[in-house]
């Protein structure tokens, strides 16, 4: 498999002096789905905001899909981020059906009615959200709502999918429905996938690759259970 | 752009509330913007180099004829009309058909400071029997006679514009905030602000038309109420209709569409 997301000492210190990234590194190859594994506050969501420009670091190399994401011109900040698809921690989410919203983003990107009903159909049914799909969102449950998020960055067929929490504040037997519309998600769409997750045992017994985060440092193997 | 303009449309249309405030909205901006041209009609100089040449019974068409070519020549006049009894523009100069068994003369002078010497050189003219000069409506008169009230009339105008900005502005804000889902999927979907932008100018462009239509319907509907012809009879006089619909309709939507691109320009910054 190809490189597509390349990192290396990576740095980011915050304005109040903070240091919370120390010398990151990280290689997610193309159709690869990888877990980032780390305690609250250890700068999961960081890394994830700093791959898709939100953020910059003070220092390190962000490469993703050949761009040099850190010295990225904000004229090309929208076309870099269609290659994109991005699920926030908590998404605000708008007051309409499933289909119409997913209709929505996609119609905004530019595609045609035709192939915006085709892209949904094939999403709505990779993470079996077709029963509700004229549902408001807003009537979902939890782990339906993270589903609809996942459907919402993957259907325009994005190369890199960057997943915040998303198990955060579910159950577990719900957060094992959220896992399995992501490797569902993944094997359908071959979509290179980085998630961020402070549930350990969820993303090791999902069988792909899982990178630690722990002191500002990525590592390969696990820290002590209790840390996390 | 146009997908999100339509997606807006239809964002409004799907919600009582968000109706009420558009159909609020404009209800306010366009009764300030009726203000705004009522009084810019008011304190304008339309019609004061207008002057209608009557002539004495017994003087024929062909006499008013010769009348007419020689006031033609005249530097100081721009345009010379022989208008007949039957013609319909003696009743909206209102001129009463006894007057003029025969016809009369609608002058037009370059310049409304040349009317008074313009007036005197036609009473001069063979079978002139009277030349009346343009009426001042009360508010005319009214703007003309202080400078206090000029000021005030200024200060209204303002005003009615910067109520029909705010209100709009007020209209999107609700808009933006009722967008705050669709806001961040276009966010995160990498769709350029401006390009978000420009769908929210574009829907404050397309109101503010609809507002400066609006506001001249109404201006339409009212300008033959006894009311307005009093204080407002330029609103009526000859050839205001054609004045307000091309030289109105003009101001009113740029006015209006300027509103409409800062109220737009001001959304557009925070979103």
């Amino acid at each position: 498999m190809s490189l597509l997301v390349q990192v290396s000492e990576l740095q980011f210190v915050t304005p109040e002096g903070k240091r919370i990234l120390e010398d990151v590194t990280l290689r997610v190859d193309h159709g690869e789905l990888v877990f980032l594994v780390g305690p609250p506050s250890s700068g999961k969501s960081l890394i994830l905001k700093l791959l898709s420009h939100e953020l910059r670091p003070q220092r390190g190399q962000i490469l993703v899909d050949d761009r040099n994401v850190t010295r990225l011109h904000e004229n090309k900040l929208p076309a870099f981020r269609r290659r994109l698809g991005i699920v926030p921690q908590e998404l605000i989410l708008p007051r309409r059906t499933v289909r119409d919203a997913l209709a929505f983003k996609l119609g905004s990107l530019g595609f045609s009615s035709e192939d915006s009903a085709t892209l949904i159909e094939e999403i709505l049914e990779t993470v079996k959200l077709r029963a509700v799909a004229d549902t408001l969102i807003t009537e979902l449950d939890p782990p339906q709502q993270k589903l609809f998020a996942i459907a919402l960055a993957a259907c325009h067929n994005p190369v890199l999918l960057l997943v915040d929490e998303p198990f955060g504040g579910l159950e577990h037997k719900d957060a094992q429905r959220v896992l399995e519309g992501i490797a569902a998600v993944h094997e359908r769409k071959r979509v290179a996938m980085l998630v961020a997750t402070r549930e350990r045992g969820l993303a090791v017994r999902s069988g792909a690759r899982v990178v630690y985060l722990w002191a500002g440092r990525t590592v390969d193997s696990a820290p002590p259970e209790k840390e996390l | 752009m146009k997908f999100l303009v339509i997606e807006l449309l239809r964002t409004v249309l799907r919600s009582w509330r968000l109706v009420g405030w558009v159909l609020g909205g404009a209800v306010i901006a366009t009764l300030a913007f009726v203000i705004f041209l009522i009084l810019w009609v008011a304190r304008g100089e339309w019609g004061e180099n207008r002057l209608i040449v009557l002539f004495e019974p017994g003087v024929s068409g062909e006499q008013i004829r010769q009348v007419y070519r020689q006031v033609r020549e005249w530097e100081t006049i721009s345009e010379v009309l022989y208008i007949t009894r039957d013609d319909p523009r003696l009743a909206q100069d209102g001129v009463d058909p006894e007057r003029a068994p025969a016809g009369y003369l609608r002058v037009t002078v370059r310049h409304a400071s040349q009317a008074a010497e313009a007036q005197a050189a036609l009473r001069d003219l063979p079978g002139v029997a009277a030349v009346q000069s343009y009426q001042k409506g009360a508010l005319r008169t009214l703007i003309a006679s202080d400078s206090g009230v000029r000021t005030a009339v200024t200060l209204l105008q303002i005003g009615a514009l910067v109520l029909s900005t705010v209100v709009l502005l007020v209209v999107l804000r609700v808009l933006a905030s009722a967008w705050r889902g669709e806001l961040e999927i276009l966010h995160l979907s990498g769709v350029a602000p401006r390009t978000v932008r420009g769908a929210f100018f574009s829907f404050a462009m397309l109101s503010s038309l609809i507002i400066a239509i609006l506001a001249l319907c109404v201006i339409m509907g009212v300008k033959d109420l006894n009311l307005v012809r009093q204080w407002v009879p330029e609103l009526s006089q000859p050839g205001s209709l054609g004045y307000v619909s091309i030289a109105g309709i003009g101001v009113a939507v740029l006015v209006g569409m300027g509103a409409g691109a800062v109220g737009a320009w001001v959304v557009g910054r925070r979103l």
